[in-house]
């Protein structure tokens, strides 16, 4: 028993994924991301992919536990007689894991500290019906408008959790919060579709392992409230204390290293969103009072497939225009693997109400590019006769030429009143 | 015979050295026990007369048990921001403890002459009053969402409203209510960390079960003015209260890895009548509060329907979304558009009896938390929180007269559970504009209706402003992206 779950757990903790690796070594050291070092704590252990999604996802680790019921098997024949050393290799089985599942909670902890994990919805978001989210966007933009440090502080435990899990006495302290801490986001992983169902499964596998070892001595303290007996164990090898204390520093340098360019993205870029400028003064939701197509004009209207709704202008180089049409939903979760600022799709991931164009404007030209197909381009020419108005023409991504009036609106969101006061909004 | 042998060994510790409490307490132990003995108990025993009458006044038998169940401590509700939603909101808090130091500093005095070396026997029995209120307040927590209730899936109407048009508390709520069945989990893990703190073996585990769920319930009312910050912090501080015993244990035997042999107190129960009582009451209270307050809250929830969603049905077949295809006022046809603050934008008839309609124009938003109501017209989760320009007409169908009796629903309500000084004062705000607000709040409107084909619904009749108005409503069918199932796709994207 003790071999197969020795092997099943290295199998699924040493990264054996080449593509891991590949990741890893393509980080460029001159153009470090926080996200490069996220990379390195995230490793997912899946092996084979038959599916994204239910049982089938877990397939690699079935395989997995074939091999180590194989491997288990050999050992035995393999070994005269029993060793007596598997106390030892537990004991390192326990270190490596400790440090595994350490790593994974400082990887999510320091994103949640300096909130770039789940940033506060965007503007357009704010215009999108509640309906129009897929649940995991739902869960993140509600969680993003959390106020009173909420999700900083899950952050810290989860921190703080990973620096217990460093030390072996502390570890039973730091395992238990992450106990509690995985098995929400593993529920919230199956409830909201996140997308993380595997790997936070994998992680509250480590941390439960970490658990059991204490868990007779608590049961003896706690439920019988009979003697118990504390843990005794001597390693009998032990890294030399310069080895252990390096690893430990390092861990910590990581730490703080990862902590800094995390905060310094928080802190100067927009990350996950553009950090390219939008037009000055733009910022906005914008009512579409004007709309001609081939030169027919086209009164407002709730039903028609082809007129604008209203327009959001986001204060990077984004818009997006509400149609009433059914549009294609980008299906992808939340990743934090992406970085250029043309392949920042999060804004448009999950959100099943409104087209998102990324823009570029030179002059009075200003071109447009479907976030969810490259090849849905629109060319307008843009004037602005007043501070609050917008106007465009020009070609869309259809062909069709269109003539667009835009009116700023000033809208008061219920979102910002809070409840304390009475509040009159539309 | 078998528990005698059990507990034998525990008993010959006993005398053993290592029995921590076995020894006297320290003056410092003696006095914060002092300060907790009456701490404690000024935050669970209801001082306030009206929570008695109130007590009593109540009409069926789980009303009763609920009232229990949900005591929060206020000597005097600050009518502040703070004093409601933020820090000031810990005044009783405050309050209490500065009576237990002074009451504390008394004692001590009196006693002082006091031969007394432990209070053992008290503390034992203040750690049961805590542990069983602990218990009976979060088990009826985890029952209302054990019977998914406390947070509804959302309403059609709600899908429709942009998510800046919610309030934050809305949406703290409506994102649990999404996922019914991650609702009914959450249940679970309260009602088993309410069960667990009953029983003295596996209390140590079952608090830091509650204290780490209504810590992080405690922080997210805070952070989304859930408005019950207060009530969830009450059972952190508590657990953490229960679990003072176990902590000298728990750092002894697993950070500096010294063998523990725990000793506790227990009252010796050593005449038969004293067993007896003491684990009839104990049995009593668990069924009560656990087995039949769980069956209670199904049959208040199922049959009596105290709820937050009303449960009249609609119009039959009638419910969806419309588009407001013809919009006629006194006669003359208004066209489409976002901006007029008369003609609606689009309509909702929820499966129970409410009609919502968009208009572009501001409304008094309903910051309730629309607590479970007796009345459909008072049940008003649907509107709390939710702006964009929405009415909500709770409505009564004369099928014979193919009329709509309406009434607007955001009015104040009288009873709010979560918020019992809610109802004290819309009351008086009540009276304060008996004049033309009452009147106004009660006006009834009368529509009549035709339904000339299944998805379409003709309403006329007068406005609030006794303008006559002619509606064509047409539903549209609608797929909403939140009921998407993301596992089911290969591809990128989808289009619905």
């Amino acid at each position: 028993m003790f071999r197969i779950v020795f092997i099943f757990l290295l199998l699924l903790t040493i990264p054996l994924d080449w593509h891991y690796y590949g990741r890893i070594f393509s980080i460029s050291l001159f153009h470090l991301h926080f996200q490069d070092l996220f990379q390195v704590t995230n490793y997912v252990p899946r092996f084979i992919n038959f599916s994204y999604w239910g049982i089938a996802s877990y397939a690699g680790w079935g395989i997995t536990l074939l091999i180590a019921i194989a491997g288990a098997l050999v050992w035995g024949f393999a070994e005269k007689k029993p060793a007596d050393n598997y106390g030892q290799l537990y004991y390192w089985l326990r270190v490596i894991i400790r440090f595994r599942l350490a790593l994974a909670l400082i990887g999510y902890g320091v994103i949640k500290l300096f909130p770039v994990q789940i940033p506060y919805p965007t503007l357009s978001d704010l215009h999108t019906a509640y309906g129009d989210f897929l649940p995991w966007k739902i869960y993140y933009l509600s969680t993003g408008v959390a106020s009173a440090h909420y999700e900083q502080t899950l952050g810290a435990i989860e921190l703080l959790s990973a620096i217990l899990l460093f030390y072996r006495r502390t570890a039973i302290v730091g395992a238990s919060i992450a106990v509690a801490l995985l098995v929400n986001i593993v529920l919230a992983n199956f409830a909201y579709q996140l997308g993380d169902h595997v790997y936070s499964v994998y992680l509250l596998i480590l941390a439960i392992f970490i658990v059991a070892y204490d868990v007779p001595r608590l049961y003896n303290l706690l439920v019988k409230e009979r003697f118990a007996k504390a843990d005794d164990f001597k390693p009998l090898a032990s890294l030399r204390p310069a080895v252990r204390y390096g690893i430990k520093i390092a861990l910590l340098l990581f730490i703080v290293f990862y902590a800094s360019l995390t905060y310094a993205s928080y802190s100067k870029s927009k990350w996950p969103y553009a950090d390219v400028p939008g037009l000055p003064g733009a910022y906005g939701v914008y009512n579409v009072r004007e709309f001609k197509i081939n030169n027919t004009e086209l009164p407002y209207s709730a039903t028609d497939t082809t007129r604008w709704q209203d327009v959001v202008f986001e204060k990077w180089n984004v818009l997006s225009v509400r149609i009433n049409k059914h549009l294609p939903i980008d299906l992808a979760g939340p990743q934090i693997d992406y970085e250029a600022d043309s392949l920042r799709d999060y804004e448009s991931q999950g959100n099943g109400g409104r087209v998102f164009y990324r823009y570029s404007a030179k002059d009075s030209t200003i071109v447009l590019t479907n976030k969810n197909s490259n090849t849905d381009k629109a060319i307008f020419k843009i004037s602005r006769p007043d501070a609050s108005t917008i106007i465009l023409s020009g070609i869309d991504g259809h062909r069709d030429s269109l003539y667009v009036v835009l009116d700023k609106i000033k809208k008061q969101y219920l979102l910002d009143k809070g409840r304390r006061k009475p509040v009159t909004v539309n | 015979m078998a528990t005698l042998t059990l507990e034998n060994p525990v008993q010959s510790h006993e005398t053993g050295a290592t029995a921590a409490s076995g020894r006297p307490w320290t003056g410092w132990e003696k006095f914060l026990f002092r300060v907790a003995f009456i701490f404690f108990p000024l935050l669970i025993i209801p001082v306030d007369y009206t929570w008695y009458l109130k007590l009593f006044s109540v009409k069926t038998f789980f009303a009763f048990l609920n009232t229990l169940t949900g005591y929060r401590v206020n000597f005097y509700p600050l009518h502040t921001e703070s004093g409601r939603w933020g820090i000031g909101a810990y005044s009783a808090w405050g309050v209490s403890l500065l009576i237990a130091l002074a009451g504390a500093a008394i004692w001590t005095l009196l006693v002082r002459k006091s031969k007394r070396t432990e209070y053992n026997n008290l503390y034992y029995w203040l750690r049961v009053i805590v542990r069983y209120r602990i218990a009976i307040g979060i088990i009826a927590f985890g029952f209302l969402k054990f019977y998914p209730m406390q947070m509804p899936t959302p309403s059609i109407s709600n899908l429709d409203t942009n998510f800046g048009d919610y309030n934050t508390y809305k949406i703290y709520w409506q994102v649990v209510g999404v996922s019914i069945w991650y609702e009914v989990v959450l249940g679970i893990v309260e009602i088993l960390g309410g069960i667990l703190v009953l029983f003295r073996q596996t209390t140590a585990i079952g608090a830091v079960l509650v204290a780490g769920v209504l810590y992080n319930i405690a922080h997210a009312n805070i952070a989304y003015d859930g408005g019950v910050h207060v009530y969830s912090s009450l059972f952190v501080l508590l657990s953490l209260f229960v679990l003072i015993p176990y902590i000298p244990h728990l750092w002894k035997l697993l950070i500096k890895g010294e063998n523990v042999t725990p000793h506790y107190y227990y009252p010796p129960l050593s005449k038969k009548w004293q067993r007896v009582a003491f684990h009839s009451a104990k049995y009593v209270v668990i069924f009560v509060f656990t087995i039949l307050f769980g069956i209670l809250r199904y049959d208040v929830h199922y049959h009596v329907g105290q709820l937050k969603e009303p449960i009249t049905p609609g119009l039959k077949g009638a419910e969806g979304y419309y588009n407001v295809t013809e919009f006629r006022l006194n006669g003359k046809d208004l066209p489409y558009s976002p901006l007029d603050s008369v003609r609606w934008q689009n309509a909702v008839f929820e499966k129970w009896s409410t009609l919502v309609y968009k208009v572009n124009k501001p409304f008094s938003i309903s910051l309730q938390n629309g607590t479970p109501n007796p009345k459909d017209v008072d049940r008003n989760y649907e509107l709390a929180g939710i702006a964009g320009g929405r009415r909500f007409l709770y409505y009564k169908a004369d099928l014979k007269k193919g009329q709509l009796v309406l009434q607007d629903k955001n009015r104040p309500s009288l009873f709010d559970e979560d918020n019992p000084d809610a109802g004290k004062s819309s009351a008086k705000a009540k009276k304060k504009g008996k004049g033309q607000k009452g009147k106004k709040d009660d006006q009834k409107l009368v529509w009549n209706f035709s339904r000339p084909s299944a998805d379409r619904i003709i309403l006329s009749g007068l406005n609030d402003h006794k303008d006559s108005i002619y509606v064509v409503l047409d539903r549209v069918k609608k797929s909403y992206p939140l009921r998407l199932d993301r596992s089911k796709y290969t591809q990128q994207f989808v289009t619905q």
